[in-house]
């Protein structure tokens, strides 16, 4: 990560304690905005793992689409952020839509081991990856400047344009999805099929049109995650892995299939990564998000915000 | 040979079980009843290790058993089956008894790569022991049935079988008759009878249906809302006024 | 006739069957605490704490290669034993997740410390086939040219032998050790883990002795993978190979052990069939995964194909006899 502030400013002695406070406000800035784009990836895990008991493997790769759809509605000249996020979340929920139509649902019906729809949704994983590299080639690809647009200062800090955007991005649709989820008719009809599918069923629920709707909602989010990571740092097909690796385990940190939880873990990861970079060195970034699941997980299996019983699940 | 003093346990803000006393002597057929919810299965996962008590101890033979975990108590000679058959179910029915002898035999992986002659000898003891407990249950023309395959009635014998595999001075049957018609729940007490009368062990069941609880149990003990309502000889129990009114009353 | 068997020994199809029987050692790891229902994506970290163990060994400790590669295994299996201690109680995806975490943190160490040379990885290792080839070269008739075989070739064979006399008495151990009291042990803990306590069955020392099973094939896969190439890097054992591993296992049918060797031999193969339509092979082979857990979640080999082909004529579990309807 490239975006560590005042790294060649050598300060004078009396002011020390002032700069200190500043690296780390800035910091504290760049954690929200890293742990924003991971809780809205594992938003993604969690919804589909709270409807279907599932681990969907394809979600990263999906992460990754969404980046390259908001980049090619760029590329047509559409210099809107809106635009390109809309783009990333609608191609990304086409995508979930034949995910659940091609790898879960015929797995559904034949009632397989439970290890089949992890198979199944790491075959499209691969297939994705592959498709990607074929579609747009191995390199990195960035979006144009015009669209990231520039920073400003704040209070000592630097806060450029596209951090603005994936805070107001991703906390808007957390604040949406808690809505709906709480708030709607669709929203209890989604948690009545996640707690129980025979009960909602019975209840008039068509929990087969429920659960395509979440697996479409949780692919959209991981869309706009991948076009807000692909506009702060890069897009590439191979952007997708690290991405879901640390999606994954922040839904353990947070408790699988709890909302609430992948929002404050993907956050709580941002932070821990920020401050590893700052006290160590960037090579060791991506130790945090496995330290800290280790360490959690030995200390407190059903992870921080779990219930006791949520076991997991068997294999 | 079996006593629990005063043993209680909590789930979140539930008090499951509450200062349950309960005595099994050696020898004898007891019975734990109650109405649904009241606390026996509980009472049977606290004998067997799956919980450990808040409160309270739990003797066997003169030892202290709670706290200890499930393998070690059935090691020290308490089995027992589930209320929900919990059987392997893609093993066959052979194979089930076979698997409950682990705590009885000692072979480890080394002496089964090199085949060594006490291993050859205990796997064929293994195997006639359990071939011998199917017979015993009357199970012996399906000992290569998937558990699974196997009709219900035919599911708790075997699971019986699995139980008595452990070779335990206690067995505990959690509603053994569960589900059954009268032709099976007779040849099941008849099976229980024969279990104190041919082997020798002590038996502590749980059970609904009265027919098989008051012809079959020397001691009965009611438990409701997770305490001890009433403990006594059948015909006590049956005219004890609090268990009428908490239980029989209302069938 | 000689042109064809001189191109059928070629180097590449020689080290293609070399890496076949490597592959099933890595898939015989992930099978085994499968077997016992815990399911570990860590076996990529134990292989790669056998690969460089052992490529360090030899390397700069300048140790013999058999006695390097053990020492890889042992170390990966105490690993595997430390590891399994805090995980014992996790379950199903959170196991899962919890060894797969390792795994990178261990790709990520690999990466970072200076031992293992970083993201530039170990180069140099000296290579089993090369050691041999050597020898025959000094010590034989074959160094002279007379022989039917060149040395290299006649090298790689050996080598092979040996991985492949490795691997069956892999096999053979855990076929002794399933069809034995540990291995009813295993089932039954795979089949309910509550029930198999309450029969007796001390399921904190099972899982222990699967994990550390697990860690010693994954070590002692990645003490000879090391030294049949040149190279290691931390690339070489990240979450793709965790991934892979698995996918040798269910898609060839944890059910049997048998299962996980015809999907490893396919898998490591696969590629190669598929080298006509170079760009598109990744998507057919994720395609495949799909189709085959739509069609046939068991994997290809199941337990009932297994039986069916046994020369022994062992009584399988079968279904019920006529007239006597599971209620």
């Amino acid at each position: 990560m490239a975006r560590r502030g005042h790294a060649g400013a050598a300060p004078r002695p009396l002011e020390t304690g002032a700069h200190a406070a500043t690296v780390w406000l800035q910091q504290l800035i760049n954690g929200v905005s890293l742990g924003a784009t991971y809780s809205l990836v594992a938003l993604g895990y969690t919804l589909v793992f709270g409807t279907l008991g599932i681990i969907n493997m394809a979600h990263g790769e999906i992460f990754m689409f969404g980046a390259f759809f908001g980049l090619l509605l760029v590329e047509t000249g559409l210099l809107s952020s809106v635009g390109m996020l809309a783009a990333a979340a609608g191609g990304a929920a086409v995508m979930g839509l034949l995910l659940e139509y091609i790898a879960l649902r015929p797995l559904r019906r034949r009632q397989g081991g439970h290890l089949t729809p992890l198979i199944s949704t790491i075959g499209v994983s691969i297939f994705l990856r592959s498709l990607a590299l074929q579609l747009f080639g191995p390199e990195s690809q960035s979006f144009p400047a015009a669209l990231k647009g520039g920073s400003f200062r704040l209070g000592g800090t630097v806060v450029t344009q596209v951090d603005a955007v994936i805070l107001t991005a991703a906390l808007g649709l957390m604040l949406g999805l808690w809505l709906l989820l709480g708030r709607t008719k669709l929203g209890k009809a989604m948690r009545a099929t996640a707690e129980n599918q025979t009960t909602a069923a019975l209840l008039g629920v068509n929990t087969e049109a429920i659960i395509a709707l979440t697996v479409m909602l949780a692919a959209a989010l991981g869309g706009v995650a991948g076009a807000l990571v692909g506009l702060s740092f890069a897009v590439s097909p191979s952007m997708g892995l690290p991405y879901g690796l640390k999606g994954l385990s922040i839904i353990v940190l947070g408790g699988m299939g709890n909302v609430v939880g992948a929002m404050v873990g993907g956050l709580l990861l941002g932070f821990a990564e920020v401050v590893t970079v700052q006290l160590f060195s960037s090579s060791w970034r991506d130790m945090a998000a496995f330290a800290l699941l280790f360490l959690l997980l030995v200390v407190k299996p059903e992870g921080l915000f779990g219930r006791a019983h949520q076991a997991g699940g068997k294999v | 040979m079996l006593a629990l003093r005063e043993v209680s346990l909590a789930f979140g803000g539930l008090q499951a079980v509450d200062r349950v006393d309960l005595d099994v002597d050696q020898g004898e057929i007891a019975g734990l009843i109650g109405p649904n919810g009241a606390g026996k299965t509980t009472v049977f996962n606290l004998i067997t290790g799956i919980y450990a008590p808040d409160a309270g101890t739990i003797t066997f033979q003169g030892q202290a058993i709670h706290g200890q975990p499930p393998h070690r108590i059935t090691a020290m000679g308490i089995a027992r089956t589930f209320q929900n058959i919990r059987l392997f179910g893609s093993a066959s029915a052979l194979e089930n008894v076979m698997m409950a002898r682990h705590c009885r035999t000692r072979s480890g992986s080394l002496a089964a790569i090199f085949r060594t002659r006490a291993q050859q000898q205990e796997e064929a003891e293994t195997r006639a022991r359990a071939l011998e407990l199917l017979e015993f249950v009357e199970l012996d023309d399906v000992r290569d049935v998937r558990a699974a395959d196997l009709p219900y009635g035919r599911q708790r014998r075997l699971e019986i079988a699995r139980a008595l595999a452990t070779e335990p001075q206690l067995i505990l049957l959690d509603e053994p008759a569960a589900g059954m018609n009268e032709t099976e729940s007779d040849s099941l007490v008849r099976l229980i009878r024969r279990i104190r009368d041919e082997l020798g062990k002590t038996v502590l069941l749980i059970e609904h249906d009265m027919r098989v609880v008051m012809g079959l149990c020397d001691r009965i003990t009611v438990l409701n809302f997770g305490r001890r309502l009433a403990h006594g000889r059948p015909e006590e129990v049956r005219r004890d006024p609090k268990v009428i009114e908490a239980y029989l009353g209302r069938e | 006739m000689g042109d064809l068997l001189a191109n059928l020994l070629n180097p590449y199809n020689l080290q293609l069957v070399m890496l076949i029987a490597i592959n099933c050692l890595l898939g015989l790891s992930v099978w085994v605490p499968l077997s016992a229902g815990q399911l570990s994506l860590g076996g990529a970290g134990f292989m790669s704490v056998g690969a460089y163990t052992a490529a360090l060994l030899t390397l700069q400790a300048g140790w013999s290669m058999p006695a390097a590669i053990l020492a890889g295994a042992a170390l990966a299996a105490a690993l595997a034993l430390l590891l399994g201690y805090p995980t014992l109680r996790l379950q199903g995806v959170y196991l899962a997740i919890a060894t797969l975490a390792f795994g990178e943190m261990v790709r990520i160490l690999a990466l970072n410390l200076r031992i293992t040379n970083g993201a530039l990885g170990l180069a140099g290792i000296p290579q089993m086939v090369d050691e041999v080839s050597w020898y025959l070269w000094d010590h034989t008739s074959l160094g002279s040219g007379q022989g039917p075989l060149d040395p290299h070739t006649a090298g790689s064979l050996i080598i092979l032998g040996v991985l492949y006399v490795l691997l069956a008495a892999a096999v053979y151990a855990l076929l002794r050790q399933a069809g034995s009291r540990v291995g009813r042990a295993l089932r039954a803990i795979q089949a309910d883990e509550l029930a198999a306590r309450a029969m007796g069955i001390d399921t904190r020392y099972y899982k222990l002795l699967v994990f550390t099973q697990s860690g010693f094939l994954a070590g002692l896969a990645g003490g000879l993978y090391a030294h049949l190439y040149y190279f290691i890097g931390p690339g070489d054992f990240g979450f793709t190979r965790a991934i892979e591993m698995l996918l040798y296992v269910v898609l060839g049918g944890m059910q049997t052990l048998w299962g996980t060797l015809v999907g490893a031999s396919a898998l490591t193969l696969l590629p190669e069939v598929l080298r006509f339509s170079a760009s598109y092979r990744l998507m057919i082979y994720g395609g495949v995964l799909v189709a085959l857990m739509i069609f046939r979640p068991e994997g290809l080999i199941s337990a009932a194909l297994v039986d069916a082909l046994s020369w022994r004529r062992r009584r399988p579990a079968r279904a019920l006899p006529p007239g006597e309807g599971a209620a």
